[in-house]
């Protein structure tokens, strides 16, 4: 009822007068694929891609390596342990009163003191294992982009978390800084600390990146240590297991992508699409990323949301 | 015009009828050019304000029968129900200037008037036109009286199965008969004796002190006045002026309606019963969390305005995730979009649980849902709740682009704690953490199943997040693990941030989670966390 009494006539008219109208507008979806990212499509087909059969057992090892890994810097048997809703998911939560960092620069010796106890997680699922310190200490110092790529690079390697070939590489690593704007009661203003330098590795098979194969290594930004490492569907490839098969015409591609959108009220724009590779469950297939943005009226207000569709470059029948 | 002879009936020979007639027949005289309560179509009549509400169905009639009735009513406007809003009526003390609206109708009294409306009863007689009504509202019978200067009086027939309600519209005013099948009344075109009443505030909620203003015509001839709320009844000698009312049963235990009545008598004998009224109280609706538990969580899954969030190949919204994998928390609800809750006294129904979780369109410092952009300046979370309890909002999150604009140089003229009164509720007061995205936030689908489960990464991101809090990580954490695993960074999109608040003098902090972090507590934003 309040609604009533907060909005005022005007405000509301007006907000009517702008929603109104773009529901009659926009009563079914339409998808408009402008000419250029057509051509773009168009480009991108080719009459036969590749797919890739999971190596299961060289997964298992990594894994392996991993798990051992762990059982050195926690003690698991002292762990609580946990499981998902879904019965796919596992973890290990182990609570620490000292932090032992883990370092794997040489030049670093001195790890975070903890104040207080603190909790380790180590999480396994499928195509995922999560080794997580939840400890922090913010400081203003920072690491360059090349040092945290050294050292995340030098960590996955020497542990063997990832069986690099010629064909299945770790390439063109992010950085991402996770940060903390903190009060400083000195002068009332917000300053900004390091929290996390995140050392983020991408995969390419094949010169195609797959897309949802991550691995992430978090470093402290002054002791260096390791916080955190995941290892997320990256699970290597049989080798020599590259299968041709057909690939779905442009006319299939457009289709696929209007019809994703069809029981939608909404004008939807592609801006852009991105060809490239997908981890499932038993293999890696090519796909299409297409980056499509929900139109929406300026005077609104409104950012314009960005939704991406991945669409199957081979049938769905092919994907068994 | 339908004959009346069918409630004629003949019992031991008499007929009844004909006694009837002589009962009624000439009780006031044939009145023309009455006072009357016009319509204006497209026109709305903005401000003057003293009473809002919600129709039962879409007459702009019901609410004009509302104004009729009223005598403090001077002009009605209707407004048509709008998406999840039904048609709403605003009753105003005055008359104010029109405005042209296709979404409004409105009118106003020529000279005052009221129209009573008596249940069972029915004034038989003096007809001069009768009709079908469309819908079985007695008030539609009645703003066709209160419509037009002939109508003196009215009688409503209630629908038997299968028909519809009748309405007979009369010269004058017949006198009164029970009747179960009908209801009438008049216009009280100079009202002597009379007895209204309103409720307030205007907008009650559960643990407000509710106020009763009563207006007695000729209060100096009452011999008894009788009041019931919420059914603890009081007989006085003297017609009151107010009335209170404390809707707190007890603490932890709310009315979630206030219903009143009232009837007064005069010396002569005469008395007069106003229609009853029942109220919903609009705060704190549900249970509240039960302190010995853990935490309680409400969502709201669908915008279905945006359709953000929402997967047509699967059918699922992304906030769906968090509810199917969440189980640490001890309650958790879904269908709970309604924009108005952002505006609404039921935030306080948010207020009562630990954690709310909101999807819609972004934008800096606010986030859209249905058709309404809400600035954080218009949001009124925090700890507030009625009847003693401390309310415990503690987690906001917010699944949209761009809330937490951390790079807006006017960020913290918005994120601040405001402390709370209880009738003047300020935004995040005792909230510990937002969480939602200081960059856009970018969903994405596929068009074939990868894992079996979801299909979805920000489904996946919400069910990352549900199942860190399981493990018992913290929850800013929780939320910055999940985002780094299941979104792609790596565009400049997708970007969490998680948003802490100062302490709030009476706020609690959980013993076993070290989330909460005191600092000057006369600042808002104590930190952000964010991803660069």
């Amino acid at each position: 009822m309040r609604i009533l009494k907060t909005i005022s006539h005007p405000i509301l008219i007006l907000s009517l007068a702008l929603t109104l109208p773009s529901c009659a507008i926009f009563s079914r979806s339409r998808v408009e694929i402008p000419q250029d990212i057509e051509n773009k499509i168009e480009a991108s087909m080719k009459n036969e891609v590749m797919v890739y059969t999971l190596d299961i057992e060289g997964e298992n090892q990594i894994f392996g390596n991993i798990d051992k890994w762990v059982e050195k810097q926690v003690n698991l048997a002292d762990a609580k342990k946990l499981s998902n809703k879904r019965g796919d998911r596992f973890t290990c939560r182990v609570s620490l009163s000292q932090n032992k960092p883990i370092f794997c620069d040489k030049t670093r010796t001195s790890g975070i003191k903890s104040k207080e106890p603190f909790n380790v997680f180590f999480i396994k699922g499928a195509q995922r294992r999560e080794f997580i310190k939840e400890i922090s200490s913010p400081t203003t110092n920072q690491m360059e982009e090349k040092e945290a790529i050294r050292i995340g690079t030098d960590f996955i390697s020497k542990n063997k978390f990832f069986l690099e070939t010629a064909n299945d590489m770790a390439v063109r690593p992010v950085v991402i800084n996770q940060k903390i704007k903190i009060l400083d009661e000195s002068n009332h203003d917000l300053k900004d600390l390091n929290q996390y330098t995140r050392v983020i590795f991408r995969r390419s098979l094949s010169g195609s990146e797959v897309i949802n194969s991550r691995q992430i290594v978090t470093l402290h930004p002054y002791s260096h240590e390791i916080i955190s490492y995941k290892n997320l569907h990256w699970t290597p490839v049989i080798e020599k297991s590259g299968k041709p098969m057909p690939s779905l015409t442009e006319k299939e591609v457009l289709k696929k992508i209007r019809s994703h959108y069809k029981n939608s009220k909404h004008k939807y724009l592609v801006k852009e699409i991105r060809p490239g590779m997908f981890q499932t469950a038993t293999q890696i297939i090519p796909v299409l990323a297409v980056t499509l943005e929900q139109q929406v009226k300026k005077a609104e207000n409104q950012l314009p949301e960005k939704e991406i569709l991945i669409i199957s470059l081979i049938r769905l029948e092919q994907l068994k | 015009m339908i004959s009346r002879q069918k409630h004629c009936y003949v019992k031991g020979g008499v007929t009844y009828c004909l006694l009837f007639f002589a009962m009624i027949f000439p009780v006031f005289p044939a009145f023309a050019g009455s006072p009357t309560l016009g319509k204006e179509s497209k026109t709305s009549r903005p401000g003057n304000e003293y009473r809002s509400f919600y129709l039962p169905a879409a007459y702009s009639d019901l609410c004009l029968a509302e104004c009729a009735k009223d005598s403090q009513c001077k002009t009605y406007t209707y407004l048509v129900p709008l998406a999840a809003v039904p048609g709403s009526c605003f009753l105003k003390t005055g008359v104010p200037n029109s405005v042209y609206s296709n979404w409004f109708t409105s009118g106003f009294k020529s000279n005052a008037f009221t129209m009573t409306m008596d249940d069972n009863a029915d004034r038989f007689g003096l007809d001069y036109t009768d009709f079908d009504l469309a819908g079985p509202y007695p008030e539609l019978c009645l703003a066709a009286c209160a419509r037009d200067d002939r109508c003196m009086a009215y009688s409503y027939m209630k629908p038997a199965a299968g028909s519809k309600a009748h309405c007979w519209l009369k010269t004058g005013i017949p006198g009164k008969s029970n009747n179960l099948s009908f209801v009438s009344g008049y216009k009280n075109i100079n009202p002597q004796r009379f007895i209204t009443f309103s409720v307030g505030p205007a907008y009650i909620k559960q643990g407000d002190l509710a106020q009763i203003n009563v207006n007695v015509g000729d209060s100096g001839e009452i011999a008894q006045f009788k009041y019931n709320i919420n059914s603890n009844e009081t007989t006085l000698t003297f017609a009151p002026s107010l009335l209170t009312f404390n809707t707190c049963k007890d603490t932890g235990t709310y009315y979630t309606s206030l219903s009143v009545g009232m009837e007064g008598t005069y010396r002569d004998g005469e008395t007069i019963i106003p229609r009853s009224q029942v109220y919903g109280l609009t705060a704190g609706m549900t249970p509240r969390e039960n302190s010995n538990s853990t935490y309680a969580v409400y969502l709201s899954p669908d915008d279905s305005t945006t359709s953000w969030g929402y997967d047509s190949v699967t059918g699922r919204y992304v906030v769906d995730a968090f509810i199917d994998e969440f189980d640490s928390y001890t309650k958790t609800q879904d269908d709970w979009a309604d924009f108005s809750y952002f505006f609404n006294d039921a935030k306080n129904h948010v207020n009562g649980v630990d954690m709310a979780i909101f999807i819609g369109h972004g934008m800096p410092h606010g986030i859209w849902i249905g058709n309404l952009g809400v600035s954080v300046q218009g949001m009124e979370f925090g700890a507030f709740a009625p009847c003693g309890d401390t309310g415990d909002l503690e987690y906001l999150v917010l699944l949209s682009c761009d809330v937490l604009s951390i790079d807006d140089p006017d960020f913290g003229k918005f994120w601040f704690h405001r402390e709370n009164t209880k009738f003047n509720k300020l935004p995040f007061t005792g909230l510990h953490m937002v969480l939602s995205f200081r960059t856009g936030l970018t969903i994405g689908f596929t068009d074939f199943p990868p894992f079996g489960h979801v299909d979805n990464d920000a489904a996946d991101f919400v069910e990352t997040f549900a199942e860190n809090l399981d493990d018992g990580m913290k929850v800013i954490n929780a939320w910055q693990e999940a985002a780094m695993d299941e979104l792609d960074m790596s565009w400049g999109v997708n970007k969490s941030a998680v948003l802490y608040l100062n302490v709030y003098k009476n706020d609690t902090i959980l013993s076993n989670r070290h989330d909460y972090i005191y600092m000057n507590p006369f600042y808002g934003t104590k930190s952000i966390n964010y991803f660069n």
